[in-house]
Formats: C-alpha cells, structure tokens, sequence
C-alpha cells in the first residue's frame, strides 16, 4: 500500500496552502465593520448630542450600517475645519510636516502590539490625516498623489478614521519615543474634533459628556443621589474602622474643595479608595468639602473637543468662588489630571479669588501650584507623610503585594512619578514594581482610556492592554504580586478586565486604599479587616470565630 | 515509533515552521515584529508564540496526553481569541503543524514508508486541534463574563444600595 | 513602487548633468545659475515654512514629561526631562538636537533563562547620530572650495577626520561613516516589513540623493580625480558673486553639484525640514510648570457652560428634599 501511494502523495504540494490575507496598499480606506465587530465603539446617541448642542446626524447610525447620515456639505465641513485647526494649532501644523518616517514609534504603540495592526502604528495612524493635508496643502501631493503618501478625501476615509481613531486612547507613549516629539494624542484630539463635526462620535463619549455637563458626573446622578452616596459610605466605613465621620457636601467656607472623578463613589474597586480618603481627611481634620455641581473630576471632554474640555472645566473654578475655598485638592485620576495640568489656567481666567494652596497640616506650601491652586492628592499626601503628620501601620497591608501601574497621563503630561512611590513604600512593606520599561515614563496604557473603556469593543481593549497585562503576570510569578494599584478612574474600572484575562488572581486598588488600610486613626478599635472587608493578616483565624 | 525520532530531530525546524505559519496569518507588515521572539514586554505576541509551541511539541514528542499539550497553547489562543481572526481563523492554527512535519519530514516518509505513522501523529494533532477549541470557547466566555463583571462593577454602589434594601425587607418580613 | 520611482528620478537628475556637460552653455547653467537659483530657493523656501508653522500659535502648553516633574522641595526632579524653567528646556533641546535623546530611549527588555535584561535598541540611533555627524563634517570640510585661506577650524576638522592616515588620498572617516550610515538607514526600510510598508517616495528619494552625492564625491577624492583648482574657482567665484565658469571639469564634478543644487532645492518642501520643525515642536519646547505660570491661548474663545444657577434650578426640589444647601430657597 505504501508504496504505490508514494508515488502519488507529495506531502509538500498538499501542504503549500496560501494562509496569508492579502496585502493592501494603505492607502484604501475600506473597513469592513460588521467583520470587525469587537474592535469599535457604539455611535453617540441623539439626545446626549441634541442636549449638548452638537451636530447630529440625519439617521441613526450604527457603524456597521452603510449609511452614516453624513450631512449634504461633509467635505467642506471636515477641509475647513482641517484648515481652521492648522491655523490655530501649531502642534499639528509642525506634526503634519516634520515625520520622517523613521519608525521608531512603531512598536512603541500598546494596540499595535497587541494586534500587528499596521494601521495601529502611531506613524501610520497619523498617516491617515497625513494623506488628506498632503493632498489639500501641499504641492507635491496635489501633483503626485499615492506615490508621496497622498489620497483624496471620503466617506470611506473618515470611516476609517473613525476606526482608528477611536483605537488611540491618547495615552502619549509614542510622543516619548518620537525625536521630534509628534505627539498622536494631539492628532487624535484634532481629528475627533473634525469627526465631531460631521456627527460622527462615539456614545461612550458623548454620553458621559453630556451628564457630566447636566449632573456633575459621568452617570447623571442627580445631587440627592450623590449625597446618598456618599452618606452611606461613610456608614459603611464606620462599620469597618468603628470611627464615625463627617461628609460636607457644598459646605461654603470651606478650607478645601476636593474633586474626585465620580466613579470614587459609585463602582468598584474605586470604592475603597473613597473609604481611604475618608480617613484620611478624617484623621488630619481637613476643612474641605465636596461638590454635587463639580462632581466629575473625570473631563470626559478631553476625549471630545477643546471646546468641550473647557465647558466642563469651567465648573471647577466656578464652584470653587461660590463655595468660597482657599485653593482645590484632586483626587485619584489620570484623564482629570491632563485637563487640570496642561489645560485648566489656559482655559479658564486667573482664579484670583483663590489662594496659592497651603497644607493646613504641615505649613507647606505648594509653589509649583500658584497658578491653577490645584494640588494632586498624592501631593498632599506624601508631603503628610514626609512630615510625620500621620501614623502608618503598614503590616495592615501585609495581605497585599501590591505592585503600581503608572497612568498614562499623569506619567507622560504631567510627571507624578515618585510621590505615589514614596506613599506607597510607607504604607506598604510588599510593594514590588514591573519591569522597567513598562513603568514610568515608559508605561503600557490600560489599552481603554480616552472613552474606549466601553464593552462593545472588549476584543480591542484586552489586546491592547496585553502588555500591561503581561508586565502584570511576570511580578505575579516572580513575587507573587496580588494587587495591582493605579491613581486613575478609568484604570480602576478597566484594568480588573485586563487581569481577569490576563493575570488572573491580580486585583485593583487605589493607592489611598493603601493609605486608609495602614492609616492608625486616632481611638480606633482594633482593625481587623481592611477597607474591603477583608480579613488582615494574621487575624483570620479571628474573623472565622 | 520511528517518526518521533526523526521529529525529535528536526524539532528547532518544526518549530520555527510552525511559528513562521502562524506569523503569516498577522498582516504583512507586522510579522518581521512578531517574529522577534525575546521581548516578552515590548513583544508579548511574539514572545508567547515561540516559547509557547516550543513547549507543546516537547509535550507532543514525549507523547504526554494530548490535552496535556494543547494545554500549552493556552495562552497563545488566549491572545489570537481578542485578535481580528474569525474563529476558525484564531485557532485554526494548530493544523500548522501538521503542514510544518509534512514538509520537514518529507523526503524521510517517502524514504522510509512513514505514512501509516504519520497519520497516527496527524491524528493526535487533530486531538490537540479540539483541545485547542475549547480553550478557545473558554476564553470567548471569559471574555463575555468580563463584560458583565464589568457592569456590575460600574454600578456597584446601585447593587449595593439594592441588597441591603432586600436585606432590609428580608429581616422585616422575619420580624 | 514609490521606491522604483525614486531610483528612476535619481537615473534622470544623474543624466541630466551627465549629458549636459558637453553641450555649450550648460556649465554657465549647472556650475552658475543653478547653484543661485538652489540656494535661493533654499533661503526663501526655509523661511517661508518657518513663518508658516510660527504663524499658528501654540494655543497649549502640552510638553511630554519624560520624568518626575518639579513638585516637592524633597523630591528630586527630572531636571532635562521634565524641565521645570526656561534653561531646562534650552538643555532638553540640546539634547534633542545634538544627541536624539528621544531616539537614545529606545529600549528594550529580553527574557535570558529566567532573568530579564534590559538591553537597548540603539542601531537607528547609532545610525541617525553617525549619518547627521557625518553630513556635518562633509559639510563644514567642503568650507575649504570656497574660501581662501581655508580657515583654521576647516583644516583641524580635516585633519581629525584624517587622523587614522589609511590609503593615499587619506580616507577621511566621515566618508565611511556617512555611507554606512545611509546604507544602514536604507536597508532598515527595504528589509523592515513595518518600514517597508510606511515608507514613501518622499522617504527613499532624499536618502538615495544623499547616497548618490556621497557617492559621486567619493568617487572624486578617491577614485577619478578631477580639476580641484578649478572647482575651487567655482566655488569662491560663487561665494563672491563673481562666478567664473570652468572649462574641461568633469561631469562628474557637474553631477555631484547638480544633486547637491536638488537637495538643497527640495530641502524646505520635504521632510529634511524637521531640521527647523525640531526646534518648534510644542511637546519638547515647552516647560512643564503649567500649574505655576499661566500659559496664554491667543484664541482663547467663551463656550456655552452650564453655570451652577441652571444647575440648582434644575434640582432645587430633590436637592431641597434631601436637605442639601441651597443658594435660592
């Protein structure tokens, strides 16, 4: 039998099977959105549009769809807006001229990573909005065309960069490696600005937006709500710790206005974090209130428009002159932070009604901050601690091996690097950090910022935040790291996805979790539990009698 | 069986085979990328494929169980699970395999009549091939039960809120 | 494809000089009015885009901190990578412009047995510095066709890029270096499927002309000498605005020039200008003190907000029934 089947079986010609898709030039923008389902957001819903006052489509649309309800002008809409924005930002001037195309971003992008997606690479994402100003702002490309990088404008181009720029949480990883410093979060912003004008946005965003806009906060919770909210916390806290505490909430007079992103108060795991600054505002007696009003620290705008980062913003320093404040305190977020950092003293008039913020506890005060009168809890914080202010058990979390994921933009547009660090080494004995080249400056984003953390594109995310996720399992094999900390709402929410799938066991706190965890509070009944309610370590056996 | 040995032999080439296969489904663009095998940060795909076949055909060839093997590939199915694939595509390429040993090993099956034993290795690959599908399945199913772990955890202080009014009712109505 | 036609674009600008140099009138052409025209085009072209990028204005201060940022008396600031003041930002970019710092951070983590070593991706750097260093040297080398006497700091350059003495010419080490460089640089986008794939005309071409006057000028020094003293009278002669034509030079020689006229044309309205865009981009330029000194947006516009009287007169009654402060009963 062998044999005269050896004649005929030549197992290299039944093997040489052709696997490989076909390679299409970049240039061609066509997107099949049913076969990529997975990997894009829902459109922006009417009513949130309508309520802000933005352009609405003529249908309602799902990407999928083949109609988008472009109106009549699009084109001219999209090129004048294109050419209004050169005019008035330098940065994307500079950035549609200077690339050389040396591809040292390339592998620097956490989706490209995940995904070989070529178009996931910052240079070609770029590219996309490259192709249409070469073509309508330089010679060369009005002459010849393809062969420069040049293509004409459709609905089938802004489709794409509908795709791909909602596949960029702007989290500014490339803009480090760049030697000019092209920065695709500017691009990206710009480009969702232009997009925004022709109606095409997504709910995830404008949403979140537009209850922030009404509310205060991303969810729409009205002002009883958030009160309630924050009045059972701080029940629930009196049962873990035993310490009853008070909440001001639109408290005039107050020393201190303290913004959170929203989520502090409503989902988990940012929950705990809550409890943390409860305590400590508690123990070291800080005059300070919160606002229903400016409830979201959170500036979805900045995934949306400058405009709509400003008309978000403008309530900070609105509601820090009606309630009367000396200077701000902001709490645990990354996106807020890019807004309160690079953007707010910009946007916003001179706060001279404010003071330059001085700690009430430790007479520091805080120069760096004169302008905006903003400070960054980690901040305050750390200075507490550098002064001895407060008294730290850090054995209460011993049941953690915590390790600390640096948010993007606190880590790439603004520079919080070691205060976190020095909290988190006085309050925890176990804390361990990943590798060198994903902390940092150089830190893998959660792969769901700048609006993606929606669950419609849950494909995208986990492989964008693989390798977040993989940093993640290499310190939970080799030291045994159980929980991953991280000061930024969007992280929170997001990355307990990202270590389910892929490093599961690894759970996510805030590093005032920590903080409330090991903070001794004056004539506190001995702690047994930590703010989760989880037993510590070596009081088990106690909880189970 | 003999075919082990020859297989043992050329274990490296299967390998790189096998892997460069997989590769070729990515787009074009990106393979020279994915082809780096050491940066298991900066390169988690790639880095995952190579060390995690190599580890399955050691499995293979010490002919561990099947599932034992298959086990191996976990991960990598894991990751081409969230990737742009259809199903078939995602972990369809377990069957690479069977490809990479026909062409590595074809002169010696002809020369040495290894036919019969080259279908009894097929057919563990086939095995593998269905092991492979159900770490597929399980990880579509994580995925999903992330999704309205997700939920949950975003209104969380709604949920909260909602039990302890059923705790409050229950202990009303046992009073 | 965009490849092919940058090797035919460089066939052509080859041949134009090639055959040109023997018909009558073309030196006057090649050695006189295109050298002007070239740098006139040059001038006005570099200025031109410099006034059209400074002419938007940098509406955000948006650097990339690549470090901790000045907060805390106690905590140790990155100095050039986060700069706080003006002079950190003068030495960031210094270290942008003379040593691509940013490039310099390519790095990477490799998995050795069960240890990570983190080791750095440094060839485009390598590559990028020796290709930049060694165009300059060239550059300011090439001082000494148009000036007499060569002046001092020419021939010390020469001489150390000389220094090792090999061959006869002596080989200078830029010349090496450059075209290593450029083949380096070429290689990585032809064998690189990620740089094959985003490369363009506007990206081979520049590296193929600059690989072909290197060439050509190596050519000269080392292989087919040509008429120095007569090239140098057409160097001063252009430097003093009283051009003298040569007579029986190489066209070799008219080549070389003709390429170097192309590349200093082209020089504004390609992507060599990242040469004057580096200095005005806003994520490197920029200090990182936002939160102390107030950046000021020349547009800056009003926006539709939602103040809080709207607010509470939405919600006066919940707010009410939940005893919550309010600033109109």
């Amino acid at each position: 039998m062998s044999s005269s089947a050896e004649v005929k079986f030549k197992p290299e010609e039944i093997a040489r099977i052709d696997y490989s898709p076909p390679s299409e030039h970049w240039t061609d923008p066509q997107i099949d959105f049913e076969a990529k389902r997975g990997n894009w957001c829902y459109s922006g819903v009417h009513k949130s549009l309508k309520y802000l006052d933005l352009p609405v489509p003529k249908t309602k649309f799902a990407p999928n769809d083949q109609d988008w309800g472009l109106p009549e002008n699009w084109k001219e809409i999209i090129l004048e807006g294109l050419r209004k924005r050169l005019d008035r930002f330098r940065s994307l001037k500079v950035f549609m001229d200077i690339c050389v195309r040396c591809g040292a971003c390339a592998d620097k992008c956490h989706f490209f990573i995940g995904s070989g997606d070529p178009k996931n690479m910052p240079v070609m994402r770029a590219e996309l909005l490259r192709s249409i100003y070469r073509k309508e702002y330089t010679t060369a490309g009005k002459i010849m065309g393809k062969m420069v990088g040049a293509r004409d404008l459709t609905i089938d181009v802004l489709k794409e960069w509908y795709y791909y720029f909602y596949q960029c949480t702007e989290c500014r990883r490339c803009s480090v490696f760049c030697p000019y410093g092209i920065d695709t979060a500017e691009i990206t912003m710009l480009v969702r600005e232009l997009l925004a004008e022709v109606g095409m946005s997504i709910d995830w965003i404008v949403t979140p937006v537009a209850n922030s806009f009404r509310t205060g906060n991303h969810l729409g919770i009205q002002p009883h709500g958030v009160k309630d909210s924050l009045e059972f916390a701080a029940d629930d806290f009196e049962e873990i710790t035993g310490i009853k505490i008070d909440v001001p909430i639109n408290k005039k007079g107050a020393e201190v206005l303290f913004i959170a992103p929203s989520a502090d108060y409503f989902a988990e795991p940012h929950y705990y974090t809550l409890l943390g600054y409860f305590a400590l505002f508690h123990e070291i007696g800080l005059d300070y209130t919160w606002s229903t009003y400016a409830s979201e620290g959170g500036n979805f705008g900045l995934f949306h428009s400058h405009d709509m980062i400003k008309r978000l913003n403008a309530k900070t320093y609105a509601e820090a002159k009606r309630l009367g404040v000396k200077w701000i305190l902001g709490g645990e977020c990354g996106h807020m932070w890019r807004v309160y950092h690079q953007y707010m003293s910009t946007m916003q008039d001179e706060p001279s009604f404010l003071e330059v913020p001085k700690s009430p506890i430790t007479g520091t005060v805080f120069d760096h901050a004169r302008a905006t009168k903003m400070v960054h809890l980690a901040e305050f914080t750390a200075d507490l601690i550098r002064h001895g202010k407060i008294k730290l058990d850090p054995s209460r979390n011993d049941h953690w091996t915590p390790t600390y994921h640096d948010s993007c933009n606190p880590a790439r547009a603004m520079g919080l690097l070691e205060e976190p660090r020095y909290i988190l080494q006085n309050v925890c004995n176990n804390f361990v950090e990943m590798p060198e080249n994903t902390i940092r400056e150089n830190t893998f984003c959660c792969g769901s910022g700048a609006g993606l953390g929606t669950d419609e594109n849950m494909e995208m995310r986990l492989r964008g935040g693989m390798p977040r996720g993989s940093a993640v399992r290499y310190v939970q094999e080799n030291n045994d790291a159980n929980i991953l900390l991280c000061m930024c709402a969007i992280d929170k929410a997001t990355l307990p996805a990202l270590c389910d799938f892929w490093a599961p066991g690894v759970e996510v706190g805030g590093v005032h979790e920590m903080v409330g965890n090991a903070l001794i509070m004056t004539g506190e009944p001995e702690r047994k539990t930590d703010l989760r309610g989880q037993p510590l370590k070596g009081k088990e056996e106690v909880e189970n009698e | 069986m003999q075919i082990y040995r020859l297989l043992e032999q050329k274990k490296a080439a299967i390998i790189e085979r096998w892997c460069d296969l997989v590769i070729d489904t990515y787009p074009a663009e990106a393979r020279d990328f994915f082809k780096q095998k050491k940066n298991r940060f900066s390169n988690p795909v790639g880095a995952q494929l190579h060390s995690q076949t190599a580890a399955c055909l050691d499995l293979f060839l010490a002919e561990a169980p099947d599932e034992e093997a298959a086990a191996c590939l976990k991960e990598v199915i894991q990751i081409r699970s969230v990737q742009e694939f259809s199903p078939a595509q995602a972990v369809g390429f377990v069957l690479y395999l069977k490809q990479a040993v026909r062409e590595l090993l074809a002169g010696e099956i002809r020369t040495h009549a290894l036919f019969i034993e080259l279908l009894t290795v097929e057919s563990r690959i086939d095995r593998l091939q269905l092991c492979a599908f159900d770490s597929y399945s399980r990880s579509r199913d994580k995925m999903h039960e992330i999704r309205t772990d997700e939920l949950r955890r975003r209104s969380f202080m709604a949920m909260k809120r909602m039990t302890l009014f059923e705790d409050s009712e229950d202990t009303q109505e046992d009073t | 494809m965009s490849l092919w036609f940058s090797i035919f674009l460089l066939i052509v600008l080859i041949a134009i000089p090639l055959i040109g140099a023997s018909i009558p009138g073309f030196p006057l052409l090649l050695g006189v009015i295109i050298p002007y025209a070239a740098i006139a085009i040059f001038l006005v072209g570099f200025v031109m885009r410099i006034i059209g990028w400074a002419k938007s204005p940098v509406p955000f201060r948006i650097p990339t901190t690549s470090g901790q940022e000045k907060s805390l008396d106690w905590i140790k600031y990155a100095k050039y990578d986060n700069p706080h003041t003006f002079w950190g930002v003068v030495v960031r970019m210094a270290l942008e412009i003379f040593f691509f710092r940013s490039l310099f951070r390519n790095t990477k983590a490799e998995l050795r047995g069960q240890k990570i070593v983190y080791g750095s991706n440094k060839y485009l750097w390598a590559a990028g510095l020796a290709f930049h260093y060694s165009f300059l040297v060239i550059f300011i080398r090439h001082f000494k066709y148009f000036v007499e006497p060569i002046p001092g700091f020419v021939s010390l350059i020469q001489f150390f890029d000389g220094f090792f003495q090999v061959g006869l010419p002596i080989l200078y080490l830029t010349d090496a270096l450059i075209v290593a460089a450029l083949g380096f640089l070429l290689l990585r986008r032809l064998l690189d499927s990620r740089l094959r794939h985003l490369s363009h005309a506007a990206d081979w071409f520049p590296l193929l002309l600059i690989l072909g006057i290197a060439s050509t000028g190596i050519l000269m020094r080392y292989f087919i000498k040509i008429d120095v003293v007569s090239a140098k009278e057409l160097g001063t002669g252009l430097l003093s605005f009283s051009p003298v034509v040569p007579i029986g030079v190489n066209p070799l020689f008219y080549i070389h020039l003709f390429l170097v006229c192309t590349l200093i044309a082209m020089f504004p309205f390609s992507k060599l200008m990242h040469l004057g865009g580096i200095f005005l981009s806003p994520t490197r330029n920029l200090a990182n003190n936002n939160r102390a000194v107030r950046h000021v947006n020349p547009w800056n516009y009003d926006v539709k907000v939602h103040t809080y009287e709207e607010y509470e007169d939405e919600f006066r009654d919940v707010m009410k029934a939940a005893d919550m402060p309010l600033d109109k009963e």
